[in-house]
């Protein structure tokens, strides 16, 4: 019964593969004909350019116009331009929030974050941070007057801190004082705590990233300031250079060590060198010990000369013409002629 | 060995030398029969400093005390030409009596660098204990080693030098004298004399004419 199933199984198998694969192409008696004459080569069409007849000819299509330079300089004076209807939202009047980003570079959740972060600052502080977000080739118009304008801006209320911010550019990043801090707060200081700052964003790799570490350092930054403002005592670590902290270490001999030598390695070089110094040691220290006794034998004195009689050679140093290889021949009086 | 007049030479034991009959006494007339008092190092001539003198000293010592049989002396002083020079070596180290040396080391085992400030020039002699260890070549290795010091004035650094250099050859004959001994003993022990050979060749001969008689008469 199994044999059956499995013979009428293999028939339908093949009557349905059958039926699914494509009829093989048939030869025309002509084409058969003109190739066995060789008029015809199968796949010529291939290996020319020729265009069959029945194809219908290609139209060359034309190149379609580029941008021209001015509509370049324009594109990019728009990239780092910022559109005139933020202006207003920008530079006109004190922001209400801490974070001014009219043109809406962050996300409404990652402003949020970012503005509850600055709100903590400002109900933590004394000095408030205002962050104005601008995109990373944007610049500010000339016609804008920073300095100027955050001393406008700024001269009432509450002391605060203003930072032009360049999402993904944080070293374009600029520092404000409002005039109450500027009286107090020295010029290298403010940089030092923007250098700070932007040390500690290009840790990060993401631009809402390097803005959260940004103003977080400026923060610890703008705390130190209000210490200093109050007289209490700053500790020197703040007031040392970003050069100086920024400034790569360089690898210490530890790790030289460690390139140079891999630890493995330490513990049988110590043993091998230790092993050699001892034995130089003990070497030189049985070269020093080390006493020399010759065996004595019985000689007989010579031209009356109760003690000695070995006469060894004479050397003249009077003439440096006259090396001591030319001495060696001691002949009688051989130096008084010489 | 040479006899330190004409530099000839001579053979183990000789009374005089068979060139030119120079014997201590002759030395004696030259320098004086007395002995001398003086210390191992005695620069009469007045060519080392005091620093200089406390480094050649030192050198001296050290080299005293890895020899224990031996000493070296230094002698500086003017002795009136080259020849003069090996007749000094010879009769100080004969006739000087050291006061800084303890009495069990003898002349025997002195090495004297003599150097003679007028005429520039130094020489090297040697007791008898050690003419089978030293040989004139290795004095003069050692001369020669200093030698560029000296032209230079610099008599302290090399007499330093001399000296280092006299240990090292030193030390190699002790290791060789160690391993073969024999060796340096055939230098110094006197041949046997030709003349007690032909006796006891005569000898045996006149004992044997004196046995034949007696042979004969035993026999028939």
């Amino acid at each position: 019964m199994r044999v059956g199933f499995l013979i009428s199984f293999l028939t339908v198998s093949a009557l349905h593969a059958a039926n699914l694969e494509p009829t093989l192409p048939g030869w025309d008696d002509a084409d058969r004909a003109a190739v066995k004459a060789g008029k015809w080569l199968p796949g010529r069409l291939l290996l020319t350019d020729e265009v069959p007849a029945d194809e219908p000819p290609v139209e060359k299509q034309e190149p379609l116009p580029g941008p021209t330079a001015e509509e370049l300089a324009i594109e990019q004076m728009r990239s780092t331009q910022i559109p005139d209807k933020f202006l207003g939202a920008y530079f006109n009047e004190r922001p209400t929030s801490f974070l001014i980003d009219p043109q809406k570079l962050l996300s409404p959740s990652q402003y949020r974050d970012r503005l509850a972060f600055l709100d903590h600052h400002a109900s933590d502080s004394s000095i408030d941070l205002f962050v104005y977000v601008f995109g990373t080739e944007q610049e500010i118009p000339g016609e804008v007057r920073a300095e100027e304008l955050t001393e406008r801006l700024f001269s009432s209320g509450r002391p605060a801190a203003v930072v032009y911010y360049f999402l993904g550019a944080p070293q374009r990043s600029v520092i404000y004082l409002s005039p109450f801090l500027t009286d107090t707060i020295s010029g290298p200081e403010q940089k030092r705590a923007l250098q700070s700052s932007v040390v500690k964003s290009q840790e990060k790799e993401e631009p809402v990233g390097q803005l959260e570490a940004f103003s977080v350092q400026m923060s610890i930054r703008l705390y130190w300031m209000e210490r200093m403002i109050s007289g209490a005592p700053v500790p020197e670590s703040v007031m040392v250079g970003v050069e100086e902290l920024a400034r790569p270490v360089p690898p210490g001999m530890m790790e030289r060590l460690n390139k140079f030598l891999p630890p493995r390695w330490w513990v049988p070089l110590s043993v091998g060198l230790g092993a050699m110094v001892a034995a130089f040691g003990l070497r030189a220290w049985l070269r020093h010990k080390a006493r020399y006794r010759f065996p004595e034998f019985e000689v007989e004195p010579r031209l009356g000369g109760g003690h000695a009689a070995g006469i060894g050679a004479v050397i003249s140093f009077a003439n440096a013409a006259v090396p001591p290889a030319l001495q060696r021949e001691q002949v009688p009086d051989y130096l008084r002629r010489a | 060995m040479k006899c330190p007049r004409c530099v000839q030479r001579i053979h183990r034991a000789a009374g005089g030398c068979p060139h030119c009959g120079f014997t201590l006494a002759d030395a004696d007339v030259v320098f004086g029969a007395e002995d001398v008092k003086l210390r191992t190092l005695t620069d009469a001539a007045g060519l080392m400093r005091r620093e200089e003198h406390r480094r050649v000293e030192s050198a001296m010592l050290r080299f005293n005390r890895q020899f224990p049989q031996l000493f070296v002396a230094v002698h500086t002083g003017s002795f009136k030409g080259v020849s003069n020079l090996r007749q000094f070596g010879f009769w100080l180290l004969n006739r000087a009596v050291f006061e800084d040396l303890p009495v069990e080391r003898l002349n025997e085992a002195g090495i004297l660098i003599a150097i003679d400030a007028d005429a520039k020039a130094a020489g090297m002699s040697f007791g008898y204990a050690l003419d089978p260890f030293l040989e004139e070549d290795d004095t003069f290795q050692c001369l020669s080693r200093a030698h560029a010091y000296w032209l230079e004035g610099r008599h302290a650094d090399g007499l330093v030098k001399a000296i280092e250099q006299l240990a090292s050859i030193l030390k190699k004959r002790c290791g060789q004298a160690r391993r073969d001994p024999e060796r340096f003993e055939r230098k110094v022990v006197r041949p046997p004399q030709v003349e007690a050979q032909v006796q006891k060749i005569r000898g045996s001969r006149k004992l044997a004419k004196r046995e034949e008689p007696q042979d004969r008469e035993v026999s028939p």
